[in-house]
């Protein structure tokens, strides 16, 4: 059976610079996650996926077929892009409606009703979209995805600008519908947020898959790698001594008046390192980790699909 | 015609639409000036009609709807909904130009009523009262097709456009008998002024109107394929 939506050693590059990189993957049911930092090549690939792009090589199959070339492809996708574009003068119900005349639905107002409702908005469904707030033009943007029940639904960092209450009502749409068959794809640059919605992540790092799998699994993949931590003291090199001899510590860089541990176990560095101080005779003023930001994670991986870490 | 609807809704709240008002105006004000003047004559009807309503007021509002009718998907995203539609691409394109056709009727109708009022006044016939109104409106045809093509291959399409106008159909193609085969415009004179007489030399094209009309229907048709095969290969915001 073929999957939902798949990509094929595709690759897109503009001029000099790779914005995918060589990327398979294959999306069945259910939510998956697109994880990458700003620039990592989420947006091209969503538009990839959408028949939006060209791939440069490889190839993007909707059930199958090309979704720049088969309206069947394109019948089964959903998109809700990144940008805020809405035609001008029409209700939500009126663009919702008219998304639903573009893909040929029966019934465009009833499914547009449905496809308000679904995304809370049916009480302002006769407002101008022009006056909605972020989070409202975000929601009729779903809504109009949603209207010819797709199989395959794409969101581009569809969290942005929702307010708490509105992302916990996205999210639990987002979970109906991955449970009810439908192979959802989003993008988002947040780890916590794929890692609360999705069953599966996909990590790009500059245009390359670096990791696929479960979030749990991801979890764990980076919360095993070295972390750097930087310890201010006033004797960097006695105290290096010490900290050196600990189980996990690799490498331990020295500064005038700091060192810059590598371990494996962090926490465990922080319950030893008063005690290696104080017998030392050190002052301890400052301890802090200086990598676990999302970058220094996405480095990890990338390094480790390189083959630079094992 | 879905895609037509919401392009014409787009155009018409557009001030830049409204502002092309102020061309179209100034075919009713020569119709008037030439009324009020006592020069009521088949020349001063090629000019208004040839010359100011065909060759420069109606390609400048055809070319600025058209480019604006697909510019403006471009610019504000809207585009990737009619991409990610069931539609094909050369529909999309068609019905494009055809909002920008609709469009350039509604906002030329004071001119072509303007012309029409000349003509009755000098006496020329419901005939030719009626080849003025088809050759504006196949030109209004032509150019939005064109310029729905121009938009999806240039980027500053309205520029180049009103460059072409002013410089090749306002100057050049007017002055230069042989360059008349190859002006858009002049195929339109060749039917709203092909049946006026007498003319002075020169001032409507040696084609026949049959020509003009084959010659504007085929460029128009060709426009389109054109569009909608740009619009298949690009690649979108």
């Amino acid at each position: 059976m073929n999957a939902l939506l798949e990509f094929d050693r595709v690759s897109k590059w503009f001029r000099d610079t790779v914005a995918v990189g060589d990327v398979s993957f294959a999306i069945e049911p259910g939510v998956t996650g697109l994880l990458g930092h700003n620039g990592a090549g989420k947006s091209t690939a969503i538009r990839l996926a959408a028949g939006l792009a060209r791939p440069d090589e490889g190839a993007v199959r909707i059930l199958g077929e090309d979704p720049r070339t088969s309206g069947a492809a394109r019948a089964s996708l959903g998109l809700v892009p990144d940008g805020d574009g809405i035609w001008p003068g029409l209700t939500a119900r009126g663009f919702v409606e008219a998304c639903a005349r573009l893909r040929g639905v029966g019934g465009p107002g009833a499914a547009a009703d449905a496809a308000l409702a679904a995304v809370d908005l049916a009480d302002v469904a006769d407002r101008d979209v022009k006056g909605f707030s972020q989070g409202m033009r975000q929601r009729v943007k779903i809504a109009q995805a949603l209207v010819h029940r797709p199989r395959v639904l794409i969101l581009d960092e569809p969290l942005n600008g929702l307010d708490p209450g509105q992302r916990e009502s996205v999210i639990a749409l987002l979970h109906r519908l991955g449970a009810d068959g439908t192979a959802i794809v989003f993008s988002s640059h947040v780890l916590g947020e794929v890692e609360r919605i999705a069953d599966r992540v996909l990590v790009l790092v500059n245009g390359r898959l670096v990791a696929e799998g479960a979030p749990p699994a991801l979890r764990a993949l980076m919360e095993e790698r070295p972390r750097r931590v930087r310890v201010e003291t006033d004797r960097p090199r006695v105290l290096a001594a010490g900290i050196a001899g600990l189980e996990g510590v690799g490498r331990v860089d020295v500064d005038e008046d700091a060192l810059v541990v590598e371990t494996s176990r962090p926490a465990d560095l922080a319950l030893v390192l008063p005690g290696l101080a104080r017998d030392a005779g050190a002052d301890l003023t400052a301890v802090e980790p200086t990598d676990e930001d999302l970058e220094s994670v996405y480095s990890y991986l990338t390094e480790r699909a390189r083959g630079v870490r094992r | 015609m879905i895609v037509t609807r919401l392009a014409i809704r787009a155009l018409l709240l557009r001030r830049r639409s409204l502002a092309l008002l102020l061309p179209v105006a100034s075919v009713p004000f020569f119709v008037a000036l030439g009324i009020v003047r006592g020069d009521v004559t088949p020349d001063s009807q090629a000019i208004i009609v040839g010359r100011l309503l065909v060759t420069t007021v109606t390609p400048l509002v055809a070319l600025v709807l058209a480019v604006t009718a697909i510019g403006d998907e471009r610019e504000s995203g809207t585009i990737v909904y009619l991409a990610t539609a069931r539609l094909s691409r050369i529909r999309v394109a068609a019905e494009k130009a055809l909002a920008a056709i609709a469009c350039s009727v509604v906002l030329l109708s004071p001119a072509l009523l303007a012309a029409a009022y000349f003509g009755v006044h000098l006496g020329v016939g419901v005939d030719n009262i009626l080849r003025g109104v088809l050759g504006t409106i196949l030109v209004a045809a032509v150019y939005a097709a064109v310029f729905v093509a121009v938009g999806l291959l240039l980027k500053r399409a309205l520029v180049a456009g009103i460059v072409y106008v002013l410089i090749w159909e306002g100057a050049i193609a007017t002055v230069a008998p042989s360059a008349e085969r190859f002006s858009l415009t002049a195929w339109g004179r060749a039917i709203t002024d092909g049946g006026l007489s007498p003319l002075e030399d020169g001032l409507v094209p040696t084609l026949s109107a049959q020509t003009g009309v084959v010659a504007l229907l085929v460029v128009t048709a060709a426009a389109i394929l054109l569009a909608g095969l740009r619009l298949g290969r690009m690649d979108l915001p």
